[in-house]
């Protein structure tokens, strides 16, 4: 891969950081920012409280640099701690706010809007049936397609164990498998 | 606490898939995978559903627009919580316009059958650091943030010049690259459905490309 002179790894940056680098930590989140906003946008569906916790996110890096031992990518700490925010803010919220669950089951055997939507156009349809996914499934489909993050990585940043990471993956397909199947396109599984 | 429930062989092959597609399976698991893609009749539809998906993620994820001035809002907050601006060692633009042009777009590490079959050109080929392309800072943020793309794996050996002709001849543009994988992110001038399939067929027909993989798509209006 080319690198330029001045680039640095993760890891290096964030032992800048710890020194109270300013640059460095610039530098991380414009790499990273991208990634961690859209990761809280998906779960809070609220772009004005993803920039609050996004900002919040990397000046809890600011705090803690110190204390990475560089065991992980810097990229799973930082969407750890993206999801550990994500839970304390949704804690502070009163009970008639709660919505973890933005969507019960998205199609089975019914002709549902977005089964109605996969036969006009696959492409828009599976996205919204992965939008419509529950909170906990539609995470580690994007952890694992638009993250690029690992069975253990995703375990990590959500506090569960790999084997609930595979479970919560099947159940994910299968869903999309599912709505496939009532929208005709039969994809062999489930 | 783990779910109780009992997935068939087939339903644990399907939960690794993904897994498989962004090249961070291994061991026991991998093979198992690998194994099952070469041996079993449904390998194919199986591949092009963890496309579809892949796809649909990607593009959910990157229509999301991000703040303006995000940086500038961070830095703001840095002040407030670090004190005066200063201190550390300076990072110098043109790295900083580097990591710019590197930052936005996922990765994709495709499986060792892929990758095995990938070449890290830069190696081969480009001058060590002359960049993949000139881009203006304005000009990465708007090329990064809304051009459909794929995912274009070249044939070993490929020479420069020759992608640049391709590129030239197709209106494309190197976006990204090369990931891990030797993949490269190739944006494509298309606003339909239509547009980009002939556009990524045309490109997968052309000698030096081994494989085309779909990533974003346009949204399709009609």
């Amino acid at each position: 891969m080319i690198k330029s002179a001045g680039s640095a790894s993760d890891i290096d940056l964030v032992a800048r950081v710890a020194g109270g680098d300013k640059a460095a930590i610039r530098l991380l989140f414009q790499r990273h920012h991208a990634r961690v906003f859209r990761f809280v946008v998906r779960q809070t569906r609220s772009e004005t409280m993803a920039e609050d916790i996004a900002n919040e996110v990397f000046l809890e890096l600011w705090r803690q640099a110190g204390k990475f031992e560089g065991r992980s990518q810097v990229s799973t700490w930082l969407l750890g701690i993206a999801r550990y925010k994500v839970l304390s803010a949704r804690r502070k919220r009163t009970e008639a706010e709660l919505d973890e669950d933005y969507a019960a089951n998205i199609a089975d055997d019914a002709d549902t809007p977005e089964v109605q939507e996969l036969k006009r156009d696959k492409a828009n349809g599976l996205r919204r049936l992965i939008d419509k996914l529950p909170d906990q499934q539609r995470m580690v489909i994007d952890l694992a397609y638009y993250h690029a993050k690992s069975v253990a990585e995703i375990g990590d940043i959500l506090q569960i164990p790999a084997a609930t990471v595979k479970t919560r993956m099947f159940y994910a397909r299968k869903s999309l498998g599912q709505a496939m199947a009532v929208a005709g396109m039969d994809r062999g599984w489930p | 606490m783990s779910d109780p429930m009992e997935m068939t062989p087939r339903d644990e092959i399907e939960a690794l898939l993904p897994f498989y597609l962004n090249g961070t399976l291994d061991g026991a698991e991998l093979a198992r995978v690998e194994a099952w893609l070469e041996t079993n009749p449904g390998a194919q539809s199986a591949l092009a559903a963890l496309e579809d998906e892949y796809s649909a993620s990607v593009s959910a994820n990157e229509a999301i627009e991000l703040p303006n001035d995000a940086l500038g809002q961070f830095g703001k907050a840095l002040e407030a919580e670090a004190g005066p601006a200063g201190g550390g060692s300076a990072v110098s633009v043109l790295a900083s316009l580097w990591e710019k042009l590197m930052g936005a777009p996922p990765a994709l590490a495709w499986g060792t059958a892929v990758a095995a079959l990938a070449l890290l050109i830069v190696q081969a080929v480009l001058p060590v650091g002359q960049p993949i392309s000139s881009f203006t800072e304005a000009g990465i943020e708007t090329q990064v943030k809304a051009s459909p793309y794929v995912l274009v794996v070249f044939a070993p050996g490929s020479d420069i010049a020759d992608i640049t002709s391709l590129l030239t001849e197709t209106g494309a543009s190197l976006g990204d690259g090369p990931k891990p994988g030797g993949i490269y992110q190739v944006n494509l001038p298309v606003k339909d459905l239509d547009a980009y399939d002939a556009l990524s067929a045309k490109l997968a027909a052309a000698p030096i490309v081994v494989q085309v993989i779909s990533g974003k798509k346009p949204i399709d209006t009609k």
